[in-house]
This record gives C-alpha cells, sequence and structure tokens, in this order.
C-alpha cells in the first residue's frame, strides 16, 4: 500500500464523553481485513481522514488488541473533528499509520509506574494504562493521575470510577476549579492545578513519568518531578506538534531539530534537555 | 559516451541546440513577456539565455508543484491515488546550486519510501548543467553545499565555447545523435568553473548557534514574515494538506500545496494554540531548518547559495554574514586548545 494512502474504515461505536469530546470506536470497512494502522505501541499516532473535511493526527487511545478495532477519543476543535462529531455510525473514515515511537514500555517491568495525563491527554496515556493493566503485576506500582479544567469535563468517567476502586493501581484526579460543583457521580477528586497534585505524590528514584499534558503544564509538573528525584531519563513525554504527513517530509514538527512525528510524539526528558521551545 | 568529455565550439551552440530541441519536451532559462527570468518553453528558435544567474522559481517546481492533487475520494473506491504520467522533459541550463538542491529534495522525498507524486516527476527530467559565474547574492563560494551537483550532462564554459561533460546513461543517449557537434577532449575544464561549487563545501554546520543567537534575533525582528524566502528557495519543501470536497459530499480531492514555516499558522494546532507565535520564532525555526537540517536530515546544511532568498527578501535581510560567523566560531573553537 502506498504511504499516505488512507485505509477504508467506518465508525462502528460512538460514545459521547463529554459535550464536545466522544470515544470513537472505528473497524475496517470490509470486516474479513484487519486494518494495518490497527497495529501499534500506546503513545503512536495515526492519520485520521473524514472524505471531503481533511486529515489530522490522532492519538490511539484504546490498547492494541486482536479484534483490530481501533479507539480515538477527540475533541470538536477544527473543522475536521467538527465535521467527524457530525457522522453517525456506519459513516466511512480512512485511516493509515500507526506512525512515531510510542511509550517504552519494555523499560517499565519492576518499576513504579506514575502516569499524568491534563486534559485529553488522557487520551495516549488510557492506551498505556490498558496496556499496563493487562499485565499489572509485571510493574512495583502503578499511579494514574489525571486532571481536568472542571469536573464535567473528565472523559471515560465509568473507567474512572472502576480505577479508584480498583486494587491494581492508585489513582488521584484534580480538577483546576470545581465551579461549586461538590460531587461528580461517585467520582471523587481535588481541587487545584496539575503540578500542586503531583507534589502530594510521593515519588522516588527509579519512578519511571509517562506524561502527556497541554503545553503549558508540562515545566510545572517537570519540576515537580525532578523535585521527588524522578531522573530525566525516567520523564517520558508525549508533545503535541501540527504534523501534516506523518512521515517525516512536512517539515511542520520540529522540535529542535528532531521531528516529533518520526523520533515522538514520545521524547525522553533527557532528550529535549536544552532544546529550546521543545516544552 | 558516458564519463567522457567533449568540446562544443561556440559556432555549434545554435544547432547543437536545435537538434537537442528536436529530441521533446525542453525548458530553458529565459526572460519571459513579463521581465521574469523563467524555465520556460522555448519559442522558435530561441537559444538558452545561459547568461542570466537566477531563475524566480527554482526547479522544484516541476518536482513538487506549488499545488498537487495527490488523492482523489469517491465513496465506491475510497481514497485512490492520483496517477501523475508525463513524457521526458529536459531542462538545460541548470546551475550547480540548483542541481545540488535536487539532491538534497532526492533525500528528502526519495530516501525510505519514495514519495508517489515526486518519484515519477523525478524519473521525467533530464538535467543539463552549466557553470556560472556568481553574482552578489550568490554564497557558493563561502559555504557551499555538501549536496553533489549531480546531472545528465554538464556544460563548462570555457573561452572557445563549452565543454560538455557526460555523466549519466541518460546523458549519453540524449548526446549520441549530437556527436556531430561534438569532439573529444581530455583536457580537463579549467579550475575556475570546474571547482567553483565544490570549493569551501560544508561538511557539516556547527549544532550550537547560541554564538549567533543575538544576530539571529536582531534580523528576526526585521523580517516581515511574506515567506518569499522559502517561496523562491530551492530546497524549501514543507508542505500542508487540503482536501476540498465536491458540493454534494460524495467526492472529494486532496491536494498537497507549499506551505510555509515563516506563516503564523505552520506551527498551530487543533484548539488555537500556536507552539511559533512569534516571528523571531518562526524566523529562528527557518535558520535552523537551513542550516542544522531535521530529522534523518539533521547535520546537513540545506542551502546551496542559490542567493534566491536574498534578492527577494522585502526587507533586505542576508543570512550569509550570520552563517560565516557560525562557521568562523565552530572552527575556532575546535582549532583552540
Amino acid at each position: 500500500m502506498p504511504p499516505l494512502l488512507p485505509e477504508s474504515a467506518i465508525i462502528d461505536e460512538i460514545i459521547p464523553q463529554t459535550p464536545d469530546t466522544t470515544l470513537f470506536r472505528l473497524l475496517p470497512k470490509e470486516r474479513v481485513k484487519r486494518l494495518h494502522a490497527a497495529d501499534f505501541s500506546p503513545g503512536q499516532f495515526l492519520q485520521l481522514s473524514l472524505p471531503g473535511a481533511g486529515e489530522i493526527p490522532v492519538s490511539y487511545c484504546g490498547a492494541p488488541g486482536e479484534d483490530g478495532c481501533i479507539e480515538l477519543c477527540i475533541k470538536k476543535a477544527g473543522h475536521v473533528t467538527e465535521f467527524l462529531h457530525s457522522r453517525s455510525i456506519g459513516s466511512v473514515a480512512g485511516v493509515h499509520g500507526a506512525y512515531g515511537n510510542g511509550f517504552p514500555l519494555g523499560i517499565m517491568a519492576g518499576h513504579d509506574i506514575v502516569l499524568i495525563a491534563g486534559g485529553l491527554g488522557i487520551a495516549p496515556i488510557r492506551s498505556l494504562l490498558m496496556s499496563l493493566l493487562t499485565r499489572a503485576s509485571l510493574y512495583r506500582s502503578i499511579t494514574l493521575l489525571y486532571g481536568a479544567r472542571t469536573p464535567d469535563q473528565f472523559v471515560f468517567r465509568d473507567e474512572l470510577i472502576l480505577w479508584q476502586s480498583s486494587t491494581a493501581l492508585k489513582t488521584l484526579f484534580a480538577v483546576d476549579r470545581s465551579d461549586g460543583v461538590v460531587s461528580s457521580g461517585t467520582l471523587s477528586y481535588t481541587t487545584g492545578m496539575l503540578n500542586m497534585a503531583v507534589a502530594e505524590l510521593s515519588l522516588h528514584e527509579g519512578c519511571i513519568a509517562a506524561l502527556c499534558v497541554p503545553p503549558a503544564a508540562y515545566p510545572g509538573i517537570i519540576t515537580e518531578l525532578k523535585k521527588q528525584g524522578v531522573e530525566d531519563e525516567n520523564i517520558h513525554l508525549s508533545l503535541e506538534r501540527r504534523m501534516q504527513c506523518g512521515v517525516g517530509r512536512c517539515a511542520h514538527c520540529a522540535v529542535g531539530t528532531m521531528l516529533c512525528c518520526q523520533d515522538g510524539p514520545v521524547f525522553s526528558y533527557a532528550g529535549l534537555r536544552g532544546i529550546q521551545g521543545a516544552i | 559516451m558516458k564519463n567522457r568529455r567533449f568540446l562544443l565550439v561556440g559556432s555549434d551552440f545554435e544547432p547543437f541546440c536545435m537538434a537537442l530541441y528536436g529530441q521533446g519536451g525542453i525548458h530553458i532559462p529565459k526572460i519571459c513577456a513579463d521581465g521574469g527570468v523563467r524555465f520556460a518553453h522555448p519559442v522558435e528558435g530561441e537559444l538558452p539565455d545561459l547568461s542570466l544567474i537566477r531563475t524566480i522559481l527554482p526547479l522544484k517546481k516541476y518536482l513538487f508543484p506549488p499545488k498537487d492533487k495527490v488523492l482523489s475520494y469517491s465513496q465506491d473506491n475510497g481514497y485512490q491515488p492520483v496517477e501523475y504520467n508525463s513524457g521526458k522533459l529536459l531542462i538545460f541550463g541548470v546551475h550547480p546550486c540548483d542541481l545540488a538542491a535536487i539532491s538534497y529534495l532526492d533525500k528528502i522525498f526519495l530516501n525510505g519510501e519514495p514519495d508517489a507524486f515526486y518519484l515519477p516527476r523525478r524519473k521525467s527530467l533530464a538535467l543539463i548543467g552549466v557553470s556560472c559565474m556568481p553574482d552578489k547574492y550568490c554564497s557558493c563560494g563561502d559555504i557551499a553545499s555538501p549536496m553533489p551537483a549531480d546531472c545528465d550532462i554538464f556544460l563548462y564554459k570555457i573561452e572557445t565555447g563549452y565543454m560538455v561533460s557526460c555523466e549519466s546513461d541518460e546523458g549519453s543517449a540524449i548526446l549520441s545523435p549530437l556527436s556531430p557537434f561534438l569532439h573529444e577532449t581530455d583536457i580537463l575544464p579549467p579550475e575556475s568553473t570546474r571547482d567553483n561549487f565544490s570549493l569551501n563545501s560544508v561538511e557539516k554546520f556547527p549544532d550550537d548557534l547560541s554564538g549567533v543567537s543575538s544576530e539571529l534575533q536582531e534580523m528576526a525582528r526585521s523580517c516581515l514574515g511574506c515567506g518569499a524566502c522559502s517561496i523562491c528557495c530551492p530546497t524549501c519543501y514543507c508542505f500542508d494538506l487540503l482536501e476540498l470536497p465536491s458540493l454534494n459530499g460524495e467526492r472529494a480531492e486532496r491536494f498537497r500545496i507549499w506551505d510555509n514555516c515563516l506563516y503564523q499558522s505552520h506551527a498551530e494546532v487543533a484548539g488555537g494554540y500556536n507552539f511559533r507565535k512569534a516571528r523571531t520564532e518562526r524566523f529562528d525555526y527557518r535558520y535552523r531548518h537551513k542550516y542544522l537540517g531535521f530529522g534523518q536530515l539533521q547535520g546537513i546544511m540545506s542551502c546551496v547559495g542559490c542567493g534566491r532568498c536574498i534578492a527577494n527578501c522585502p526587507a533586505g535581510l542576508d543570512l550569509r554574514p550570520l552563517a560565516c560567523k557560525a562557521l568562523k566560531e565552530s572552527s575556532h573553537a575546535a582549532t583552540s586548545p
């Protein structure tokens, strides 16, 4: 198959998460086939096409599975995503991927793992968490810290409630402001910025952190992680950039002289040190 | 005839060209009706003007057009690539800098999985290079590209006419029918034309640009952000993808269009966040891309010294002194104890 040529998929399920954010499940248009883009590792991304609207890079939010289903959690934020939200079950989409480097699952066994997501950064973090949970005993501990702007902006709410009561991981949910909401179903959360919530975790050397948060939140969170002794090599960040092609040719997504689409989107903080504008 | 050299005396240049034109599609450097210098079709009997220093646009317009339809979508067939078929096109009179730029673009678009839209266009081009003397905008003498100026045939200007060097099998096929005008020689091309391009070739630009950051910032403040430098640059290749639907939504076409790293939208993502909001950040991005290279081409300087960016900058910006300073400082640092 020529690169950049989307494979035909259909929208099999549409599960609204918040008024502007929805989980879409995609399957191949011809059910007997498996989409190439269904083979990925957490932290990688694909290019999603909506005929007539265009193409956007999207992080996988599910775990790679035998069913070949692709899960994407997408917020209405531009003309392609607006158009996607107007589609119905059975509508056609195009996919190609997977692209980029994902989180380094291979080095995580035996370590304390802390996952930090802010806003829609939960999408790739959920993919990683689901993969970790399939073999949770391999890891010393798993902690999920997830911050949203307001309580009604948490996505995957049913899963958050399950994870909150699970013994396989520790969870901490935070909101920037509660807007007077005192409870949100059975989900408990604290109020305060994400870096303040990070300060409450008691981490130590050897801990491996995986982050996907809004660009402005990285410096504060990294400072907190380092304060707690997490080493630069053990902080893995999923960066966002404008990635038009995904194959290192369109020259939009450089981070220093690396390309986010090929050298990232997941980088170790050690690899980003000293690069102006990286975070 | 490959790897052999021939003399073409000045009086044979016109019949040589006419015989060459007879071989099919050809573009030559010429002054067009609007006064612009372009590679274009010769009109009846028109000879290439090999004294012209630079065309408005470099050869990327043939390999990677400003707006290129790449995919079409229909409900029945899904997305399908647009097939590009074209006969051979001979470009006559390409300067070494523009040839080196093609070598660079080849690295971008042909390394790994070749780009399906660049490859057939590249295969359809035959290139006849010609030596030239730099003018005040050129920098091939000071900070020359490490890229080879590969072509099929190369013409060295000499006093009595041209020395024609056959550089490839394709060049051989083109020159064979023209042999009545060519007299084989084993004389080497004169120093001034042979080495002008490859002199001072920069193998690797210094990674650390901190020594020039204040000058870079100063220059960036004068940049108007018009993007002219990038449009006319023979090695600028960044592109955007644009999809246009039919009115009934049943069909769509996807285009690859030239983008420009000096435009504000270049680093903007969904939701409106912009990773290079300040013009100085965009200027810095372009400079780093040119001299340091991105991704797999890290460490390969892509400036070929054609001078188009300087000739076309409405603010009169000239990156050469800055690049020279960065090079000088790094060589100084390398030699100091």
